[in-house]
């Protein structure tokens, strides 16, 4: 344990933490996300919006050595979604801050559901890096950074996970070297299992030696692909 | 300057880390030291938000209520942890340290869990900038302009 966090001290990203101390992380991918088209700015289209959210999770999956699957799921019901993007106005709270992220969490870290908001009541928006508007996508790929796991980089302020943002700041929508270590850090490639697509195709009597090679024969994923099942 | 342009940027997330004592301190009308009587989570608008009742058990700077209310983004809903960066989630009869905010505020920076002496900041702050005991904060509070502090705590002279 020690070692790890002498690593992750090292490159300056932070897991974000229990109260126990556990690191908090997801136990299966793919994740899936929906954007809720509620509350937006007037100025905004729902489709450049959507553009924006799309780019800010593929970002993170396309970190070389972690596996991180996030897969955007149709809006179906806004009720019956778990992981969501949404607009928030009122904003509850200090009127400064643009979004904010909330991770679910059990008491030894594994998450089980995130909702990003964001403050459309106190910010003007944009999807262009417009120099006097909070840029969408840089905003959206931090808050992302924080659903996976991540917690604020207290050492590189040109990280995505740094705590602030400029207006019309876009540098976040890539990640900084740091952000790309954190992600690799929390998923290594083959520790985030599949989530079973249909558990009752599940033999009963499959013995568990034959159920083990089929997950590890699962986590062997070249590129971030839907599903086949 | 440093300082400066920090505090000019926007919060992502939860609160800003830069902040030091003195930039809370300047923005808080009390510093309360205190003990959580309560805490109530909800779920509002797919955020969950949780109220604590804090009876203050220790003035740091005043004025200070015998108790009070702070409204802070996350805490437990249906046994899970509802977390946002940088923000606490507390439980009854945790010691705290809560800088109360100017206008009736709430606060997402100065808010802190006490553990046998020590601050624990969940925001992260500078180290080098913010102190990691109670001690060092009663310490830098003190260390504060005396006129400040006078000016905080005094009672309104009659007319």
């Amino acid at each position: 344990m020690l070692p790890l966090l002498l690593l992750a001290s090292a490159h300056a990203f932070q897991p974000t933490l229990t109260g126990d101390g556990y690191e908090t992380r997801w136990a299966t991918m793919p994740v899936p996300w929906t954007y809720i088209d509620e509350d937006r700015p007037s100025d905004l289209d729902e489709a450049e919006v959507r553009a924006a959210a799309t780019g800010a999770f593929a970002v993170w999956g396309e970190v070389p050595e972690a596996d991180v699957w996030l897969r955007e799921t149709a809006p179906g019901a806004a009720s019956e979604a778990i992981n969501t993007v949404h607009w928030l106005a009122p904003w509850p709270f200090d009127p400064t801050v643009l979004a904010m992220t909330s991770t679910w969490a059990t008491d030894d870290g594994e998450v089980i559901r995130f909702t990003i908001a964001l403050n459309s009541q106190h910010h003007a928006w944009s999807t262009s890096g417009h120099p006097k508007r909070a840029d969408l996508q840089n905003t959206l790929t931090h808050e992302v950074g924080h659903a996976l796991g991540l917690d604020h980089d207290p050492v590189h302020y040109d990280a995505t996970m740094a705590p602030t943002a400029r207006m019309g700041e876009t540098h976040k929508r890539d990640l900084h070297v740091s952000d790309e270590a954190g992600a690799a850090y929390l998923y290594p490639p083959g520790t985030a299992a599949p989530i079973a697509c249909n558990s009752a195709a599940t033999p009963s009597g499959t013995p568990l030696a034959l159920l083990g090679l089929l997950t590890l024969f699962a986590r062997r994923r070249p590129t971030h692909s839907e599903p086949t099942c | 300057m440093l300082s400066l342009l920090l505090l000019a940027s926007t919060a992502l997330a939860g609160g800003a880390p830069t902040l030091s004592v003195d930039d809370l301190d300047a923005t808080s009308r009390a510093v309360v030291q205190g003990r959580v009587l309560a805490a109530e989570s909800l779920e509002i608008d797919r955020m969950v938000r949780t109220t604590y009742r804090v009876q203050t058990t220790h003035c740091l700077r005043g004025p200070c209520a015998t108790t009070f209310t702070v409204v802070l983004p996350g805490g437990r809903i249906g046994g899970h942890r509802v977390q946002v960066s940088g923000i606490p989630i507390w439980s009854v009869d945790d010691e705290v340290v809560v800088f109360v905010p100017d206008a009736g505020a709430q606060p997402l920076d100065g808010v802190f869990s006490v553990d046998k002496g020590a601050l624990i900041d969940p925001a992260r702050r500078d180290r080098a900038r913010f102190p990691a005991s109670l001690t060092g904060l009663r310490e830098a509070l003190a260390l504060r302009p005396k006129e400040t502090a006078a000016e905080s705590s005094s009672t309104p002279a009659d007319p």
